[in-house]
């Protein structure tokens, strides 16, 4: 008999999680899990904490390699897919590899997305998502006296205090779009100035970025609407995120935002499976999708997925009370913990 | 577990025309002398046409693999018995004949085929074939001369024609090259017979001729090393210089082989044949003497 | 806790690093390896390069040259790669379990066509390894209008990622093409010069090797080359005029060198049927006055022990070298052991003293080599000098020594003067050195026998004259014994915790595991003669007596040293006596040595 070869593409905690589903319901059976970091599955949460020194890069760490060995399932890092062929059970890689599986699971979480209207200057902006973003800034972070944060997601909130609380100056340009999935009503945004304000964050209210101009690559001046000049050494894009799925487009997966997929988080192919941040679950109960942001309902859609891909039949579930919807999405807020203290 | 996909052990990487090769090879039956070790010799390498001559010729006798001895001494020929279906012994490097006459002389049922190189039958092994042919021991001994050293990479044999340059002989090789042919039969072969590998279908009656000769028979086949020799004996220059035996020739005369074997030209085919008491025979009749006594 | 159980954690290594390339024959692993080995020793880096391929020595199939730079002597060639670069993906993913579990891939990322699953190097790179994507074809196109070039893009690569001096890897390489039209070489220095700039400009570097630019000053001339072209320099210095051989593997190089300069020193390589004959021809030169030499191996040894013995007893002076490899039998060509001490100190019927020398590094090949003659020379006698796979294949940089074989002795002139009548050419001396006479010469004639003789060389049975002249010829033993200057113990003076003894290749693997050993507090020292037989026993005994723990290592089963040390030392001692088939890990020696201390 052919074993199967489940892959996983992602190494956050929605695919740690399936992969350990999948090792406990079918023993035998080939798992590889491929992700384009380098790094071993860590605590996303703690990252702000690893960049002001609190806690070590080993800290961040949640499983030894040797986790994986011993379960026999294949990391393999550092590799990203770049084109699917779901028909012909393909995956393409970047290093010019084909891989093919018998069941697929897409735990391709979010990318911080920067919106069209700064196009022209973006790469000027810097991203937060990853351990090698917070290396890189943690590396930077003796010669950055200023900072400017665009957006105002629910990580750059953390963030931005964090920040101010070692001294530095912290400009935040609220962007009422940016707060996806969360809509920015009068009540949150007072509540979000009030308490920034309070930490120590110049908030900047009502004025859009126009443009950002630099000389080195190390010390950028911030341009808005209303005229102001902000200098500083780092600009921040916090715009939200958006599902990672680019490259996906053109292979027949029914994509909204995110990847669209059943209460059993099944996609339009019956052996593609997706979950986590990447994917839009349909609620039977409201008849629409909601989009899973954070980590325990990663961590839980990713036990389902698992559970489904082994066979299983179980539902993703009610999105919960507080799910608020934007822009037509279904969204839920009750799961946004503070991790980091911990 | 599936240790198939760890990296410390990587997946073989199965070539898919090797096997699809193979599969038609397999219908015309040589496959069954064939052992599962594939040829490890070099793409082009001319003892691939060797083999298929001798496959061909035991499948055509139906000579039971359990009868067969193959036994070789050291060099890429040498690997020889590795890849066939019956025993093998691959012994030490010159060595092949004396090994390969004990195997006869202590159990004459076996079908005994010595396999060597140039340089194992004729350089290290060259005090030992006058003594098997004056022995008249019942065994094929097959030539592979490609006029080099192989196994150690392009060193001069005792066939390199004089002024080629090899890794031995870097300003052209002194010595003048053997005249195999002429060899065996100034030893008194009771049999002898040339071929060439880049004729493989030629060779399939000279192998059935020698492998039913009773009595040593000595088969030289001249064979293209593609790996280290791009000057003597290669595809391009040997492609029309072959030609078979005249049908005229008588082959019991051995004043007529030697014509041959010193003509210059090359030729294919029986050179020499002719019947003679075997070591078994002789040794029978002794024995037979010796209780009469 | 394994290295890479932590996250992105690599070590800062400035001093020591080791680089494998990994192609397809053809593919230019070897002739990059050489072109690295040049640049970073013309920067004052000391280099050890050894190349590993299969067993099946051919024009095709794995070829990969591994190569350990160090600021400091290199004494063996590391155990895994911290880079690997791979040229060709299928030979490279069975190199991968020879690279450390933190190591650094260079791989190509741009191949013709998207390769089947597991057929990727790239795919292969496990947590903790660092993997680095260069488009090697393609730049190497657009460079030289072929993929053949690879290699140099790689070179490039290696060169910026570990910050080492660009002008020294243009230099070598022009060096290397400088037989070539000036369009070939502006074609591969702009190979070499497209992985420089793709590496800055593409590659965000993930290790912490870094090797800043620094150069450092020597001392001397130096040279790169193997031990098996020490070797046969040795024998061109020591003013050879005939050599013979037959091929094997691992010795056929120094007959392939010499097969090219020996004619241009007047000299004559005859490759013989079988080693019989080559080690007939090497006793008949001896016999005639002319210095000459055989190199073998293993099956070879075996078969030129009955001439050797002859040259023992009619006292002929002969030099063979025995590049060692795996045995019994045909054994591992390809493998390194040094599994033919015992046949070459006792290999032969009756009683048969023969000096034996083993050369530990590359230098040591050339200088020993020269000493084997002065030897064989000054006490007519037949000298074997042990060199293996691993010591004749590895390539070092070395300043070849201006004493020449004068460091190790100083050695008699024994050739007869006219006059002397009745000539006796085995007369007996203190030393057991009779006057030699070179045939040619009036007067001086003789007859050589294998025959026990007496000392005007007539075959005689008698038993005391046996005795007589059994002494005489182990008489020799001890007159070289005591012209031979004394092993130098090295390491920590006085009383030792653990005393390393060692012989040959793999005395470099005792000595790294002597100076680890050290960093951990103990206190330790070594033995490492050059001179096997005889031994100088006295000089053991002392060094013996100052160790609590004494051990033997040496890379054959049966502890054939440790067997020859026991005799003399009367103690317990540590055989750390394995066949690796590889050169010997110093790790394996640590290990053992502290469980044993434990
Ligand atoms: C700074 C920060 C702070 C946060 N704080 C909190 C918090 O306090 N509380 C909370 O609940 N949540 C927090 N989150 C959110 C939480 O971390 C995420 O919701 C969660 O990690 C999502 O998990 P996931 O497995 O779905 O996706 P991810 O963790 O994003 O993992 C997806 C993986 O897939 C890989 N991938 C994507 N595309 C490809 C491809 N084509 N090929 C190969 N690999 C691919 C990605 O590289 C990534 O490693 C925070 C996030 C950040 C960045
Ligand atoms: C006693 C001894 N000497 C040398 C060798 C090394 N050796 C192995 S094969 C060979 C020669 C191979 O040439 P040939 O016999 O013509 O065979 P080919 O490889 O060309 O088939 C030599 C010299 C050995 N194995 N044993
Ligand atoms: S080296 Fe020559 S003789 Fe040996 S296998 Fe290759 S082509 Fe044949």
């Amino acid at each position: 008999m052919m074993h199967e070869h489940y892959v996983i593409v992602g190494n956050g905690v929605t695919a740690n999680a399936a992969a350990d589903v999948l090792r406990e319901r079918d023993p035998n059976a080939r798992i590889t899990m491929i992700s384009d970091e380098f790094h071993l599955f860590y605590h996303r949460f703690r990252l702000p904490a690893f960049l002001l020194g609190e806690a070590s890069e080993s800290s961040l760490c949640v499983r030894p390699v040797s986790y994986y060995r011993e379960r026999n399932i294949r990391l393999r890092l550092g590799q990203e897919v770049v084109r699917v062929e779901l028909d012909r059970n393909l995956l393409y890689l970047k290093h010019m590899e084909k891989v093919g599986y018998t069941r697929l699971l897409l735990a391709l979480g979010g990318k911080p997305h920067i919106p069209e209207v700064h196009y022209t200057y973006r790469h000027r902006f810097s991203t937060f998502k990853t351990l090698d973003d917070a290396r890189l800034l943690r590396s930077r972070l003796g010669s950055i006296r200023s900072i400017v944060i665009a957006g105002g997601d629910l990580v750059s909130m953390r963030f931005a205090t964090s920040l101010a609380k070692t001294g530095r100056n912290v400009m935040m340009m609220l962007a009422s779009e940016a707060f996806w999935p969360l809509d920015l009503t009068e009540t949150i945004r007072e509540e979000c100035i009030r308490s920034l304000t309070a930490k120590g964050v110049d908030v900047i209210d009502s004025d859009r970025i126009v443009g950002i101009d630099s000389a080195d690559e190390q010390n950028f001046e911030v341009r808005t609407a209303a005229g102001l000049i902000l200098p500083c050494q780092y600009v921040g894009a916090f715009f939200g995120w958006r599902p990672q799925v680019d490259f996906l487009v053109r292979s027949g997966l029914d994509i909204d935002r995110g990847i669209l997929v059943d209460e059993h988080l099944r996609t339009n192919f019956d052996s593609v499976f997706a979950a986590g941040d990447c994917a839009q679950v349909y609620n039977p109960g409201i008849r629409n999708y909601w989009v899973s942001i954070g980590w325990p309902n990663a961590e839980r859609l990713g036990r389902v997925a698992g559970e489904n891909m082994a066979g299983g039949a179980l539902e993703a579930g009610q999105a919960p009370q507080s799910a608020l919807e934007v822009e037509g999405i279904q969204a839920c807020t009750s799961w946004w913990r503070e991790h980091g203290s911990e | 577990m599936n240790q198939a996909n760890t990296p410390d052990q990587p997946k073989p990487i199965i070539h898919a025309g090797v096997s699809r090769f193979l599969e038609d090879v397999q219908k015309s039956g040589i496959l069954n002398y064939r052992s599962e070790s594939l040829p490890t010799w070099c793409p082009g390498c001319g003892y691939y046409g060797i083999t298929h001559g001798i496959t061909q010729a035991l499948s055509e006798l139906e000579i039971p693999s359990h009868e067969l001895v193959f036994v070789s001494g050291i060099g890429c020929a040498g690997r020889y018995p590795f890849f066939m279906k019956g025993y093998g012994f691959h012994t030490i490097h010159g060595r092949t004949l004396p090994i390969a006459s004990g195997i006869k002389m202590a159990n004459p049922r076996l079908r005994v085929i010595a396999v060597g190189g140039d340089g194992d039958g004729f350089a290290i092994g060259g005090g030992h074939l006058p003594h098997a042919i004056r022995r008249n021991i019942d065994l094929t001994y097959v030539v592979f001369d490609n006029g080099i050293y192989g196994l150690t990479k392009g060193q001069a044999s005792p066939t390199t024609p004089q002024g080629q340059i090899t890794a031995t002989t870097p300003y052209g090789n002194p010595e003048q090259p053997l005249n195999p042919t002429m060899l065996g039969l100034s030893y008194g072969t009771s049999f002898l017979a040339t071929g060439y590998a880049g004729l493989p279908h030629e060779l399939l009656p000279i192998f059935k001729a020698a492998f039913s000769h009773r009595g040593f028979s000595l088969v030289i086949i001249t064979t293209p090393c593609v790996t280290f020799d791009s000057v003597n004996i290669t595809y391009d220059r040997f492609r029309h210089l072959w030609h078979p035996i005249p049908a005229s020739h008588p082959v019991s005369d051995i004043r007529s082989a030697m014509m041959l074997a010193m003509s210059g030209e090359h030729y294919y085919g029986v050179m020499f044949s002719e019947d003679r008491p075997t070591w078994d025979d002789r040794w029978e009749t002794i024995q037979r003497n010796a209780r009469k006594k | 806790m394994d290295r890479n159980e932590r996250i992105g954690e690599n070590t800062v290594n400035r001093e020591d690093l080791i680089v494998k390339i990994c192609g397809s024959a053809g593919d230019g692993s070897i002739s990059a390896t050489e072109i690295l080995n040049r640049a970073v020793a013309s920067m004052g880096y000391h280099i050890m390069n050894f190349d590993s391929f299969p067993a099946e020595i051919r024009g095709f199939g794995k070829s990969c040259g591994h190569t350990r730079i160090s600021k400091n002597p290199v004494r063996t060639p590391g155990d895994k790669a911290d880079c690997l670069v791979a040229l060709d993906d299928g030979h490279s993913i069975s190199e991968l379990k020879n690279l450390k579990s933190n190591g650094i891939i260079i791989y190509d990322s741009l191949p013709p066509s998207y390769r089947d699953e597991d057929t990727a190097v790239a795919g292969y790179i496990e947590p903790g390894m660092i993997g680095y994507g260069v488009p090697l074809r393609e730049l190497s196109t657009e460079a030289t209008r072929s993929a053949k070039s690879r290699n140099l893009v790689s070179l490039g690569v290696i060169a910026t990622l570990f910050n080492f001096d660009p002008d020294a890897f243009v230099r070598a390489i022009s060096k290397r093409f400088s037989g070539k039209k000036e369009s070939v070489r502006t074609a591969v220095l702009e190979a070499f010069r497209l992985g420089q700039i793709f590496t800055s400009e593409k590659i965000s570097k993930r290790d912490a090797i870094d090797f800043e630019r620094k150069a450092y000053p020597r001392e001397g001339e130096y040279i790169i080359i193997s031990g098996n072209e020490s070797a046969a320099q040795g024998c061109l210095d020591a003013g050879i005029r005939l050599y013979a051989g037959y091929p094997i593997t691992p010795a056929t190089k120094i007959m392939e060198i010499l097969a090219k300069k020996l004619p241009i020193q007047e000299g004559v390589v005859v490759q013989t049927e079988d080693e019989i004959s080559a080690v007939g021809h090497v006793l008949g030169a001896g016999f005639s006055g002319t210095r000459s030499a055989t190199a073998t191996s293993g099956p070879g040894l075996c078969l030129m022990s009955e001439c050797i013995n002859l040259g023992v007893m009619a006292e002929i002076p002969m030099v063979i070298i025995d590049c060692q490899r795996g045995g019994p039998s045909t054994g591992l060509p390809t493998k390194t052991e040094q599994s033919d001490l015992r046949i070459a100190l006792y290999g032969a019927s009756g009683d048969s003293p023969r000096p034996v020398i083993a050369p530990t590094t590359v230098a040591e090949c050339h200088s020993l080599a020269m000493a084997a003659f002065e030897i064989s020379d000054a006490y007519q006698t037949p000298v074997i000098l042990l060199l293996d796979f691993f010591l004749s294949n590895r390539i070092e940089d070395i300043v070849p020594d201006p004493e020449g074989s004068a460091r190790w002795g100083r050695f008699p002139d024994s050739i007869a003067k006219p006059g002397e009548s009745p000539y006796k050419r085995y007369r007996i001396t203190p030393s057991g050195v009779s006057p030699r006479s070179m045939p040619g010469t009036p007067e001086l004639l003789f007859t050589a026998t294998g025959l026990e003789h007496t000392e005007n060389g007539r075959p005689n049975y008698d038993a005391a004259n046996h005795k007589t002249m059994t002494d005489k010829r182990y008489a020799k033993l001890d007159a070289l014994r005591n012209a031979w200057s004394l092993p130098e113990p090295i390491g920590d003076a006085g009383e030792l915790d653990v005393g390393v003894i060692s012989w040959g290749s793999s005395a470099g693997s005792a000595i790294e595991a002597m100076e680890i050993l050290r960093e951990r507090g103990f206190r330790v020292g070594g033995w490492i003669p050059r001179l096997l037989m005889p031994l100088h026993e006295d000089a053991l005994e002392a060094f013996a007596a100052r160790c609590r723990c004494l051990v033997v290592t040496e890379m054959n089963h049966s502890g054939q040293f440790a067997d020859v040390i026991e005799r003399v030392v009367h103690r317990p001692i540590l055989r750390i006596a394995k066949v690796y088939s590889e050169p010997m890990p110093s790790d394996d020696i640590v290990r053992i040595v502290l469980g044993e201390l434990s």
